[in-house]
């Protein structure tokens, strides 16, 4: 088990990962898109991606391993013209038997530490005082972003500051949603009757894009949001202008500038 | 159809019936057998046609080819009928033809019991099939969450469709779990220990034990659901105090027991196919009948790793990763059980082989991915993307699939009498290597570059290489799609004009081999004794090459030429108990309360009648064939 740990963690990962990019990158633009778990742009999607790719580094030196003793038994055992020999008529190897238990079980306990290390720390709740609060909610089909605190109410767009980390309480008006965007972090369920919650957190500025990833009805495909992540500075000023525009506005909710009316 | 009826279970036995009357009133495994293969081919082909659909429709970004609207029914019925009409009844079918041979049993437990599974499987396919023509297909997924599958989100006649269409296959499948437990507990023939059973036996076991555990659950919430849509019930009606995750958990406690009712037979296969082709015994029997069983036991605790996107928070997402981690021990331990099969053995590689071993490598991958996606906040990552539609078609093709066809090029000839072309099966087995693996790994890709599933297009938007990967896909599904060609022209031909099989053409090791080939109506002719594993391969090396018989010699004659072998008859109320339960289903579907009572009438009569009957049964005269 340790070392195992030691084995992992003193492989050099970087390296690793070097070779893996080039390999990719030298595949041109085949392995990116718009909304990438492969480009992690914070402290969430970056641990999902580093559990991966621990998980895949283990999964191929198991595969290698496992189709090289299976490539092996196909064609040196694999009957010839004329081949005079007998078939071995083993039945059955206790001490090998161990062996491929035993092995498994402890790479399995070790994947096990990872995961649910990971899992706490995702699943920790930042302190709300010093975090901003969203509330989520899903609908046939677009999203709706509301932050309590501020008397603010946007769909389609998310505006989160840089980094700080952003505290989302999801629930959905109809049917069950999932709130993804690959480039911030995976993925938690809106679901009627409940409410889920999840952090986030944008390392750098920029527009992230965003979908619905449980199917959700006919316009499932097309139920996408962006998160614009801004320095905090002109989040502020966002959420100013926001705010005066409310106030001057006759309508109850506040409307993201460009964005649909909010549908009552 | 005709050849079938040639070549199947006819002999020794009077044709005093139609012929389609035969068929609908059959008792006999091997045709029920025959029965359910030909259904679940047919379904198979369906299935596969709405596939091709959705890969022309995702060939290339924003394309119009099918609406969203039809794009739902079709990945919806593709999922549905690929695992409920196709892949399991597929492996019903083999269990069917293949069990009672092999522990040297007469029939099953409950023949006509087993004849109402099969009908309960045809109608309730047919009834849910029709809904295509009878206002649109169900639209909301294979697994048909709740609130989306309720009347306000969900008017149409489709999710009732779903709903009692697999209420009444479900029923069959339920019986046919039941009647396997009872015939291999109670039918082997004297001297079969339950460690001697061959593993497509034990394996068979511990998946009727599944479906008698898992399928309740699913019959329950196929229930609370018809009670919500047809009767205004609100188990999953939050507005009402309902709750939509009930549906979830029952469905999930089913659906991964599921996905091993769909596996274990395959694992069974798998190893009868390694070990005669490899010409040694498997190896490590013991630790792969404890393998099958810890598989099966933990099939039950993993249900959660569905939902670890619900938000039910570290403790239970940590368990039920820990839970799902563990299925990979057992599983490993039969990849390398398969492996030292192989190893030091004589491998021939028919294409049976070919299917065998190229299951291995398409199923670690498989399992690789499914170790990643145990792993909790990864799979906040991977779930409900193309990473998951990539993993599911390797376990499910590349595991389950790879062995119903490692199985049909085994036993076709058991089945019927004729072997299959083995250049045009090795055709298909190349073609389809290619064609899996370039359809369905670059659904890794798409999953990781943020495609979700169940999308009915996607924009340019999302870059080239969303729009390349799809289309590469599309292309491997046409030449997995031709390849299948090769398989069903290969079972047309050989079965009009195929080589003749014997009685034993792999020299295998398991008893179904010791009798006829097809094996006649009553199975073998005199009951044989079993005097160890592999009871075949014992008889033909250290015995003198014949089945001993179980059953006690009398003067100059067996007892059996006296008397003759008592088979059970067949009878027609399974049928028309399937008949009125599918009448009454589409009665409820359209709210005709008449047609309801006329099909629970007709039910309630048969099965009146099919418990009161007696069964005189039916003396038959053995003629020759192994084993006299
Ligand atoms: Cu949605």
């Amino acid at each position: 088990m340790r070392a195992v740990g030691r084995f992992v963690s003193r492989l050099k990962w970087p390296a690793v990962l070097g070779i893996l990019a080039v390999t990719l990158s030298g595949c041109g633009s085949y392995f990116t898109s718009r909304a990438s778990v492969l480009s992690p742009a914070g402290p969430v999607a970056s641990r999902e991606l580093s559990l991966i790719e621990i998980s895949l580094a283990i999964m191929l030196v198991i595969f290698v391993v496992v189709m090289g003793l299976w490539a092996y038994a196909v064609i040196r055992y694999r009957a010839r013209r004329n081949d005079p020999r007998e078939p071995s008529t083993s039945t059955g190897d206790t001490r090998l038997e161990i062996l491929w238990t035993v092995v498994p079980l402890l790479i399995v306990i070790y994947l096990t530490v990872l995961t649910v290390q990971s899992e706490f720390y995702l699943t920790r709740r930042p302190n709300p005082a010093t975090s901003l609060q969203v509330s989520v909610t899903g609908h046939q089909f677009f999203w709706q972003f509301s932050y309590p605190g501020l008397g603010i109410s946007t769909i389609h767009n998310l505006y989160i500051p840089v980094g700080e980390k952003v505290n989302l309480t999801l629930t959905s008006a109809d049917v069950i949603h999932s709130f993804w965007v690959p480039e911030l972090g995976g993925k938690t369920d809106a679901i009627p009757g409940y409410h889920t919650y999840m952090w986030l957190e944008a390392s750098r500025a920029g527009s992230f894009f965003g979908e619905c990833a449980q199917f959700c009805g006919v316009g499932h495909y097309n139920m996408h949001m962006t998160v614009i992540a801004l320095p905090p500075a002109q989040f502020q000023a966002w959420v100013k202008s926001m705010q005066k525009k409310n106030a001057s506005s006759s309508s109850a909710r506040a409307v993201e500038p460009g964005g649909q009316p909010v549908p009552s | 159809m005709a050849a079938v009826a040639e070549l199947v279970g006819t002999k020794g036995r009077q044709r005093s019936q139609s012929y389609l009357m035969s068929w609908l009133t059959t008792a006999d495994h091997k045709r029920i057998g025959i029965m359910y293969l030909l259904a679940a081919t047919f379904f198979f082909g369906v299935g596969g046609i709405e596939a091709l659909m959705i890969r022309i429709q995702l060939s290339s970004p924003g394309n119009t080819f099918v609406t969203p609207a039809l794009y739902d029914q079709l990945f919806t019925m593709h999922g549905t009928t690929m695992i409920f009409l196709a892949v399991m009844p597929l492996f019903i079918g083999f269990i069917n033809c293949i069990v009672p041979l092999q522990i040297g049993a007469r029939d099953v437990a409950f023949p006509r019991l087993n004849a109402l599974s099969l009908w309960l499987f045809v109608l309730g396919g047919i009834l849910l099939n029709s809904s295509w023509f009878l206002g649109g297909a169900p639209n909301a997924g294979w697994f048909n969450y709740a609130p989306i599958s309720l009347t306000p989100f969900n008017p149409g006649p489709g999710i009732d469709f779903y709903d009692i269409g697999l209420q009444l296959a479900g029923i069959g499948t339920l019986m046919t779990g039941v009647n396997f437990i009872a015939t291999i507990i109670n039918n082997r023939a004297p001297g079969m220990s339950l460690m001697r059973m061959p593993l497509f036996t034990w394996t068979t076991f511990v998946t009727s034990v599944l479906i008698l555990f898992a399928f309740p659950p699913f019959t329950v919430n196929l229930f609370l659901l018809m009670f919500d849509r047809l009767m205004g019930a609100n188990f999953f009606n939050i507005l009402k105090g309902g709750n939509v995750l009930l549906w979830q958990h029952l469905f999930w406690i089913f659906g991964h027991p599921e996905v091993y009712i769909l596996i274990l037979p395959a694992f069974g296969i798998i190893s009868e196919v390694i070990a005669t082709f490899s010409r040694k015994t498997i190896f490590g029997y013991d630790s792969m009948v404890l393998a099958t069983i810890a598989i099966g036991f933990l099939a039950f605790t993993v249900w959660v790793h569905h939902m670890f996107v619900d938000g039910f928070g570290p403790y239970v997402n940590s368990l039920f990763a820990i839970t799902t981690l563990a299925i990979a021990v057992p599983t490993g331990v039969k990849i390398f059980n398969w492996i030292f099969t192989m190893w030091g053995g004589k491998i021939k590689f028919t294409t049976a082989m070919l299917f065998a071993t190229g299951f291995i490598p398409l199923f670690v991958i498989g399992g690789i991915s499914g170790v990643m996606l145990a792993m909790a906040p990864a799979d906040f990552q991977y779930n409900d993307s193309y990473f998951v539609v990539a993993h599911l078609h390797y376990v499910l093709i590349g595991g389950s699939l790879m062995g119903v066809l490692a199985g049909a090029y085994y036993w076709f000839p058991k089945i019927t009498g004729r072997l299959l072309n083995e250049t045009l099966g090795k055709w298909h087995f190349w073609l389809m290597m290619i064609g899996f693996n370039v359809t369905f790994f670059p659904m890794h890709f798409l999953g990781l570059l943020g495609m979700p599933r169940r999308v009915a297009t996607y924009s340019a938007a999302m870059g080239q290489a969303v729009a390349f990967w799809n289309l590469v896909a599309t292309i491997g599904a046409f030449i997995l799609a031709i390849s299948f060609l090769f398989f069903f022209y290969n079972l047309i031909k050989s079965l009009k004009s195929g080589e003749r099989a014997g009685p034993d053409p792999w020299d295998g090791r398991a008893l179904e081999w010791a009798t006829e080939s097809p094996a006649p109506v009553y199975n073998f002719a005199k009951t044989p004794l079993v005097r160890g594993r592999d009871a075949w391969w014992v008889e033909k090396t250290e015995g003198d090459g014949q089945l001993r018989s179980a059953e006690p010699e009398q003067d100059g004659e067996s007892a059996h030429h006296a008397h003759g072998i008592h088979l059970p008859t067949g009878s027609i109320f399974p049928f028309l108990i399937a008949l009125g339960l599918t009448i009454a289903g589409y009665g409820a579907i359209f709210g005709l309360l008449l047609l309801v009572a006329i099909g629970l009438a007709l039910a309630f009569f048969s099965i009146h009648r099919m418990i009161v009957d007696e069964d005189p049964g039916e003396i038959v005269q053995p003629v020759g064939g192994a084993g006299e």
